[in-house]
């Protein structure tokens, strides 16, 4: 072989491949290539339409003998989120659940239930002109929907649905988002009109479904930038100037299913006098909110809990998602079990909580571990170690916490049957956001101190939620022991709880909501307009790896 | 291949410098013409291009600079990165990904999250014992994790252990029905040949999803493919069409939009809308398919320049790990490669991923090869679910009519056209003729 055609064989084998791969790039030089077969279905997909990211429970300040339930829904909603905007899944029930006396099973339940229509069969459309009232003919992809009270639980054990349900709202009409001023001119005054108020069963009940500003406000940023809160910048482990916070969830909407109830269908056992704090067990509810989804079996004719072309739903449901209290699930449940609690009913809670059957030992032990050592209470010597020590940080197993988040506080929020079964067998433990609704309204809307109970005002968190409560502040000082003079006050003055300093000043240095709630229901302030917003998107990408968002 | 490469490597090269030609005048024409999609996109404006994927990662990785030792952050980073590619079809991440894994495992070796990236990422690449090894050793640490039975499921059903699969993918959906679930059960039904009850699992996902979003998008497309695959070219355009008024970009529709121009005969406006798909997203499946939409048309240099970018792909998914000896044995036994070759191939990409899939790449590789009887063998073992796919049986009516049988080649000729009269536009004129030389006797 002569050596210039062995120069040229080597020199082939190198240029080959490149040539190969030039061409390529010459191709393809927008896109990429790639190949797959197989069916590869998402696998850690975000599920928006199921996902719950806050509730709200408050003795409504304008109509003090009712209680607003509010649940949102689809976090991190961008504004301009078109051309279809935001929707719920027509084959979920979106529930809040009522605990009337603390056995950890829901005695009232509020269900909605959605059905998408197109209007014209020739586009998908949201909208083919203004829409400037209910009866548009412009409003194109719509959503109507049914809420249903059930006395008890919407579904049994196995997740068949009730049949026993009193309709409240039939067939309503959610209002579209809030695309822009030619789409949906004079949102609010648009909105407005689809305020239903009830008539017969629903007499003293008012409801509202749809879009709104997301109230929830935290400086999320900051927190996930190791643990930082801006104001305190100056004492972390990695120092930055202070600053104050940034309110993360600004600028995005969610979708709220709100419903204002008489207190006397809620809490019929409260005496009608009763003083609130130190009153009546009977005043305390437990309110969470649930979302299911139907069953199906894989394959047709396994099982008879299928009914091909009956009704979605006809083979039971499942709990995908559930949410009470603020911050449970991105604090208090441990990464491993964020599945499992979406799925749990409260009444399984206790189990969790010790480790019985469901549950292994080391489940409990771990759960235990995170409420009464949480991690947080740990990070604030290890992240501004000049400022916390051990000397003013609780020591010890946080009970204290163990009450704000499973039994509610004797005396203030605690249902009859709830409370510390390690230390009364009969006493039941679960995960709810507990109101007492004999506590007068202190303010009038949104106006109560945004630190509710730890500012002596106890019409507001843990004493259910206002909007307007910073219950990041509030959970911040409470892991960090700072409860503030109120609520350390010896009782009956106050509960007996630490105040150490400096957990009692902490603050992501957001204090409230980059919108302002309107005065009357539904509350909750007026969505962004699609128009005027545009974001990097870069929370909504993030959600479902940080938070409430539950990593499925 | 490797004869070549060691004995002639020039002949590589002078092929490789003719391949690099045809890449520039193609994409010479690609620019001039004007690319005339024949979907209407003359509605909103399309929404800003997703990058959610993109954006996660940008941000885990500048938090994994002030915190390089973060295990968590290195799975969600991998995991992220897997998203990426279902939006952006490019197989360079999946390296990354996995080195994103591997550090996070390195760090803590039973993290879940790693875990089940790995075994995401051994799907993504058809390595399917490899993820079911996977997600058996996630499941053993989290039983909890509905993603850990999508794992398991899917290398099960690749894995042609279609009860275990069926079983797994009930787990899943009990545990949480969701997008990711529902269109599981979808597919488990699908191969069962339940065309109804699939689509009414594939509804399901598509309703749990939000608009426009990825996984989404890709529910509507599956979607869009069952009323496709049983022949209803209505509902699969109005499925198309739904998820294009969402994402007119969404390059997946668009091909599913090509197929059915194809199908309706509208073969100017099927090509067009083929060359905008494979400019963008160039998949190995829409490349075939122009391909064979070009050689329907009698225009086989235009089809042989698609199939030499199929060959040149596979170098490229190759490097990026992946392992497509079922694709390639099956795409060269439809397209005229050396028959021994392609029966090799088919013969080892079966021994890893015995599925029906496999047994119908087999078989159509030992009947390019004249070796009936067994073909026919793989034939039946293919069609063993009942699944109601065209080409299957298109397949096993060209087998039996080779080995003589013309009642059982009527019967299955029949079949093919009676589940999707329009199920490719090279093989259904083929199979009607063939019924119709048949039927003559």
């Amino acid at each position: 072989m002569s050596s210039s055609r062995r120069i040229f064989r080597q020199l082939s084998l190198v240029l080959t491949p490149l040539f190969l791969i030039t061409s390529m790039a010459i191709m393809f030089s927008g896109g990429q290539v790639g190949a797959s077969s197989h069916r590869e279905a998402p696998l850690i997909s975000k599920d928006p339409a199921a996902d719950n990211t806050d509730v709200y429970a408050f003795v409504s300040p304008d109509a003090p003998n009712t209680v607003t339930l509010v649940a949102n829904w689809i976090p991190f909603e961008e504004p301009g989120g078109g051309p279809n905007f935001y929707h719920f899944d027509d084959n979920a029930l979106y529930n809040i659940k009522i605990d009337t006396n603390g056995d950890a099973i829901p005695d009232i339940t509020y269900e909605w239930r959605f059905k998408t229509q197109i209007k014209k069969g020739d586009t998908f459309l949201y909208n083919t002109g203004p829409i400037t009232a209910p009866d548009s003919g412009t409003f194109n992809y719509t959503q109507h929907y049914t809420v249903t009270e059930f006395m008890g639980d919407n579904t049994d054990s196995s997740g068949a649905r009730a049949s026993n349900g009193s309709v409240l709202f039939a067939n309503e009409l959610m209002p579209p988002d809030n695309i822009g001023p030619r789409s949906t001119p004079n949102y609010e005054a648009l909105a407005a009109n689809f305020i239903n108020i009830g008539t017969g069963d629903a007499a003293g009940y008012k409801e509202f479904t749809g879009q709104r500003e997301d109230p929830f406000y935290v400086d999320v940023n900051s927190i996930f930038d190791l643990g930082g809160l801006r104001p305190f910048n100056g004492l972390h482990l990695i120092p930055l100037s202070a600053s104050p916070g940034l309110d993360s969830t600004a600028g995005y909407n969610v979708h709220a299913t709100i419903i204002q109830v008489p207190i006397s269908e809620l809490a019929p056992n409260c005496p009608a006098n009763d003083p609130g704090v130190g009153g009546s067990p009977n005043c305390a509810i437990g309110v969470w909110s649930t979302a299911d989804r139907p069953r199906i079996t894989t394959r047709v004719g396994l099982s008879t809990l299928t009914n091909p072309g009956g009704e979605e739903g006809s083979g039971g449901y499942v709990q995908v998602s559930r949410l009470g209290m603020p911050l449970t699930n991105e604090v208090v449940i441990p990464l491993a079990l964020k599945d499992a609690f979406n799925a749990l009913k409260p009444e399984l809670d206790q189990k969790l909580f010790t480790g019985a059957a469901p549950f292994t030992p080391e489940i409990g032990a771990l759960v235990q571990r995170s409420i009464l050592r949480p991690e947080l209470q740990s990070l604030y010597k290890v992240l501004y170690p000049s400022a916390f020590n051990d000397s003013n940080l609780p020591q010890g197993d946080r009970n204290d916490l163990f009450t704000i988040f499973l039994t509610g506080i004797p005396g203030v929020n605690q249902q009859a049957q709830s409370g510390d079964p390690r230390a009364n067998p009969s006493k039941i433990a679960s995960e709810q956001l507990r109101l007492n609704v004999a506590i007068k309204p202190t303010a009038g809307v949104c106006q109560g101190k945004r630190l509710g109970a730890l500012d002596g005002d106890f019409a507001g968190f843990p004493n259910g939620r206002r909007l307007e409560d910073d219950v990041i502040d509030i959970s911040l000082r409470a892991v960090a022991g700072g409860y503030g003079p109120v609520l350390s006050a010896a009782p009956p003055a106050g509960l007996g709880l630490p105040n150490f300093t400096p957990g009692n000043l902490l603050g992501d240095g957001v204090d409230k909501d980059d919108r302002p709630c309107l005065s009357s229901f539904p509350y909750v302030g007026t969505p962004h307009p699609g128009y005027d917003r545009i974001h990097a998107n870069i929370w909504t990408s993030l959600f479902p790896l940080i938070s409430n968002g539950k990593p499925s | 291949m490797r004869v070549l490469v060691r004995q002639r490597p020039e002949i590589l090269l002078i092929a490789s410098v003719l391949i690099f030609i045809i890449a520039l005048v193609l994409r010479g024409t690609m620019r001039s013409a004007p690319v005339n999609v024949a979907v209407d996109t003359s509605g909103p404006a399309p929404a800003p291009v997703e990058l959610s994927a993109k954006d996660t990662v940008a941000a885990l990785q500048a938090r994994l600079k002030s915190n390089p030792d973060d295990v968590n952050t290195y799975a969600q980073l991998g995991l992220a990165l897997l998203q990426q590619v279902r939006e952006t079809a490019d197989p360079n991440l999946y390296n990354q990904a996995g080195q994103a894994f591997d550090e996070a495992l390195k760090r803590d070796p039973q993290h879940v999250d790693a875990l089940i990236g790995k075994g995401s990422l051994a799907l993504s690449r058809h390595h399917f014992a490899e993820a079911l090894k996977m997600g058996q050793q996630a499941q053993q640490l989290n039983r909890y994790r509905p993603a850990i039975y999508g794992i398991i499921g899917d290398a099960q059903n690749e894995l042609g252990q279609y009860e275990a699969a069926s079983n797994t993918v009930q787990t899943m959906v009990d545990m949480r029905p969701d997008l990711s679930s529902y269109s599981r059960a979808s597919y488990v039904r699908e191969l069962h040949g339940d065309t109804a009850g699939a689509i009414q699992a594939m509804r399901m996902a598509v309703q749990a999803g939000m608009p426009g979003t990825e996984n989404a998008l890709w529910t509507q497309y599956q979607l869009g493919n069952l009323y496709f695959n049983s022949g209803d070219l209505v509902q699969a355009e109005q499925t198309f069409d739904e998820a294009l008024a969402t994402r007119p970009d969404y390059i997946y529709a668009l091909a599913g939009m090509a197929r059915i121009r194809a199908a309706q005969g509208r073969t100017s406006e099927a090509i067009a809308t083929y060359k905008t798909v494979v400019e963008r997203l160039p998949l190995p499946q829409f490349v075939i398919e122009l391909g064979e939409l070009y050689e329907s048309l009698g225009q086989t240099r235009d089809a042989q320049a698609q199939y030499d970018l199929v060959r040149a792909m596979e170098q490229l998914n190759e490097s990026a790990g992946m392992n497509v000896d079922m694709e390639m044995a099956l795409f060269d036994a439809d397209h005229g490669a050396d028959p021994a070759q392609t029966l090799n191939r088919a013969r080892t990409a079966y021994a890893q991923r015995p599925s029906i899939y496999g047994a119908d790449a087999l078989a159509w590789a030992l009947y390019q090869h004249g070796d009936y009887a067994e073909a026919q063998r793989y034939s039946t073992e293919a069609l063993r679910l009942g699944t109601r796919d065209a080409a299957l049986h298109f397949r096993a009516g060209m087998i039996a009519n080779a080995l003589g049988d013309h009642a059982a080649a009527k019967t299955q000729l029949h079949q093919a056209l009676a589940i999707n009269p329009s199920f490719s536009v090279r093989y259904a004129p083929q199979a009607r003729a063939l019924l119709a030389q048949l039927s003559a006797k």
